[in-house]
């Protein structure tokens, strides 16, 4: 018997993985190294994205029902085993660590400069502590309701904003150097795309093994359109300007006015990462939390909840002492320290677990 | 464990009890502790170095009820009141020596910056506007032909808040497409440009009687972020085609017998079309026009499809003269009010490498072909003029 009892159905899992990928992103905005080609950037980041999620959903399928954390002792056996799944399960907990920060810092700048980030961290940490305790299930159809409510939004921001925009602001297409268009798109590859990695905690509770792989692939694709989107709806409305923007889908938004009547509608973006934000972090601190009880061997993962969630919510303050520092961060460490979890785990996991000719096919 | 029902209640009455946390506590800035400012005005201080931040402030008590005062004596229902800092900044958190109200930026509708300040470079005056998550884009900015605390102190006879009556008179230029509307976000998108260069509403102040007042008039042009000069209303015009921004307005030429007609502009399109030909760069600038007859004080029967047709060459030429009047003044400053440059850019971004550097240099010796289309399409309720029939 596993510790999770709970299943969800393919299009549960297909709405988790957009509201996932979209997470913090939107607010974000990946590929903007790119400049007005951030949307192609984006595009090409997704097709990264997707390759390395073809990867995760062999594994899955090789195993079918068991987390990463499960699959790795039985690939390299107990000791090495342990060893990479804590590192797997670091991965986890460090990247919602870093979304807190994010989701703290953007409340903070752009609406609540005098409240301790502590009071936003605790908040969303709360309510994504709960829903890990209720379970996979609950997660599940909380994404059912908010993503497609978050897609409607950004299609009504994109709607309001077609009289602030200007396309010629999109070219030169593709006239970004190579080199730098494709750090761009390796960039956005590693967020938000290949992040679905901590999805290998999560995809085994499908109830159809078998939809996996169309249910994250549709979604993945589903979130990266609607990320180059937003992206070029930005560089529509806002063109160089959003250059110098600490998050260009606010500003952006924030063009928005119909007739004097229809304005200040950043709340949307607001929400969007709340929403989004929540399901992000949730999943991941559900993939640390229930691979921490599965590599401990308990009995049950609802205790450790609170436990790793405050933790969680402790390392976002932790992480960086500024905001300059998490820049840096993102744009210099990110790409390459993201890289062993997303592909070197999995992809090794894979190809050892080919070579040994697991798993075994008992009676 | 209580009853379900007794269960359903608890948890109702803790949602009812959550609910008034609901609107935040922390910080909480109630409106009678607040002063809305709705326009702000950039100078130079006396002090060398030093910023002049002028607030206006809305008096919510004196809006609301007109002639309630003792006497009658309608003064503007605003205060407006000024502070020097080191950064704009600073200068706006020392109102507060002054004020005994918070100070709230978010309904703010104007930015004036006064001439002196802007010829000294705009850019470190707008960080704050940017930075700051109570400011807005979508603020109209305007340059004084004085000093911005004088625009700021100007009355409106219509309105009791002048800054609003400022913000009404900048979107009422449409109607004329004399003068540049300018919001922070289009000043920005130029002034993150390498080559474009920054324009604003010129905002003049005058007397009349004891009472100051204010017209528009014009458009003020920077170089780089640093104003140099002005475009009269002609000019500003010929800029406002270029950029496919005349919504309407009022064009007069000569009738047949030397009498003057006035042309309603109902709409106008341009196109920007960079060309490269052997090393040779042009500007193709196509402008159709769309109006209609508004008055004429010629005698003549003018609703005919030949009258109609001179009146319509007519038109594309004043069109053209006004075109040519920005052009002239553009190349005589030395900048690139058009944006040309992007253009360029988007069409030739190769080639563009090598001529951003040099083209402050390039640009005034630009070759600009000029095309205008016009059509006019109604005569209004009288085909002929009032004359014996």
């Amino acid at each position: 018997m596993g510790l999770e009892q709970g299943r969800m159905s393919g299009s549960q899992l297909a709405n988790l993985v957009i509201g996932f990928t979209i997470g913090s992103a939107l607010v974000l905005m990946p590929g903007q190294a790119a400049k007005q080609d951030a949307w192609i950037a984006i595009l090409i980041g997704l097709a990264e994205g997707l390759a390395f999620a073809l990867i995760y959903l062999a594994l899955a399928q090789r195993f079918p029902g068991r987390t990463l954390v499960e699959i790795s002792q039985a690939v390299y056996g107990p000791f090495l085993g342990t060893a990479i799944s804590a590192a797997f399960l670091w991965f986890l907990f460090h990247l919602g660590s870093l979304v807190l920060r994010n989701f703290s810092d953007y409340f903070t700048i752009t609406s609540m400069p005098k409240t301790p980030p502590m009071a936003f961290l605790a908040l969303i940490v709360w309510v994504c502590i709960w829903v890990t305790r209720n379970g996979i299930e609950v997660l599940a159809r909380c994404s059912e309701v908010l993503v497609p409510l978050l897609l409607a939004t950004v299609a009504l921001t994109v709607a309001l904003m077609i009289p602030e925009m200007d396309l010629r602001n999109l070219q030169p297409v593709l006239a970004t150097p190579p080199g730098q268009l494709l750090w761009a798109a390796h960039r956005s590859a590693t967020f938000p795309f290949a992040e679905t990695v901590a999805f290998l905690m999560v995809i085994p509770f499908l109830n159809n093994a078998r939809r996996a792989k169309g249910a994250v692939v549709r979604a993945l694709i589903i979130a990266g359109l609607t990320l180059a989107l937003a992206a070029a709806r930005n560089t529509a409305v806002l063109g160089a300007t959003g250059a110098i923007s600490t998050y260009p889908s606010y500003t952006a938004v924030q063009q928005i006015d119909v007739l004097d009547v229809i304005t200040r509608l950043e709340i949307l973006v607001d929400t969007s990462l709340l929403t989004m934000g929540f399901i992000k972090v949730a999943v991941l601190l559900y993939g640390t939390t229930l691979g921490t009880a599965q590599l401990l061997g308990l009995r049950s993962y609802r205790p450790l909840a609170t436990p790793i969630g405050t933790l969680m919510a402790i390392l976002a303050i932790l992480n960086f002492d500024n905001v300059a520092e998490n820049i840096a961060f993102a744009d210099l460490v990110w790409p390459l320290y993201a890289l062993p979890f997303q592909l070197g785990i999995p992809l090794l996991t894979l190809v050892v677990a080919m070579v040994r000719g697991l798993p075994r096919k008992e009676a | 464990m209580l009853a379900p029902k007794s269960r359903y209640l608890a948890c109702l009455l803790l949602v009812l009890l959550l609910l008034p946390l609901l609107g935040g506590c922390w910080n909480r800035r109630e409106l009678i502790d607040l002063a809305v400012v709705v326009g702000i005005g950039l100078d130079l201080a006396d002090e060398p170095g030093q910023v002049l931040v002028t607030a206006q402030i809305v008096k919510p008590a004196e809006v609301y009820a007109p002639g309630e005062g003792a006497g009658g004596a309608q003064g503007p229902a605003v205060w407006v009141v000024s502070s020097a800092g080191e950064t704009v900044f600073q200068a706006v958190r020392s109102l507060a020596s002054v004020s005994d109200r918070e100070l709230l930026f978010s309904h703010n509708q104007i930015i004036v910056i006064g001439r002196v300040a802007a010829e000294q470079g705009i850019r470190p005056l707008l960080d704050f506007f940017l930075r700051n998550y109570e400011t807005r884009r979508s603020v109209w900015v305007l340059v004084a032909e004085g000093q911005a605390c004088d625009v700021l102190e100007a009355e409106s006879e219509l309105n009791p808040i002048p800054a609003i009556a400022i913000m009404q008179l900048v979107k009422l230029q449409a109607t004329r497409s004399t003068v540049a509307q300018v919001t922070m976000q289009d000043l920005v998108a130029r002034l993150v440009s390498p080559t474009a260069a920054p324009v604003a509403s010129l905002v003049t102040v005058f007397t009349e009687g004891a009472q100051k007042r204010v017209c528009l008039s014009g458009t003020s042009v920077f170089r780089d972020d640093r104003l140099v000069g002005r475009l009269d209303e002609t000019a500003s015009r010929g800029l406002l085609w270029v950029l496919g921004e005349v919504r309407s307005g009022i064009i007069v030429i000569s009738g047949p017998g030397g009498g003057k007609v006035a042309l309603e502009i109902i709409g106008a399109k341009s196109r920007v079309i960079p060309h490269l030909d052997g090393g040779r760069l042009t500007m193709r600038l196509d402008v159709a026009a769309e109006g209609d007859l508004g008055d004429q004080m010629v005698p003549k029967d003018l609703s005919k499809p030949e009258q109609l047709a001179l009146l319509e060459k007519g038109m594309a030429e004043a069109i053209r003269r006004e075109i040519e009047a920005a052009l002239v003044r553009a190349r005589q400053l030395g900048t690139d009010i058009f944006d040309f440059g992007t253009a360029v850019g988007r069409r030739y971004p190769e080639a563009w490498k090598n001529w951003e550097k040099r083209w402050p240099e390039l640009f005034p010796s630009l070759p600009v072909e000029i095309t205008v289309k016009t059509r006019l399409r109604q005569v209004g309720l009288i085909t002929k003029p009032i004359i014996p029939q």
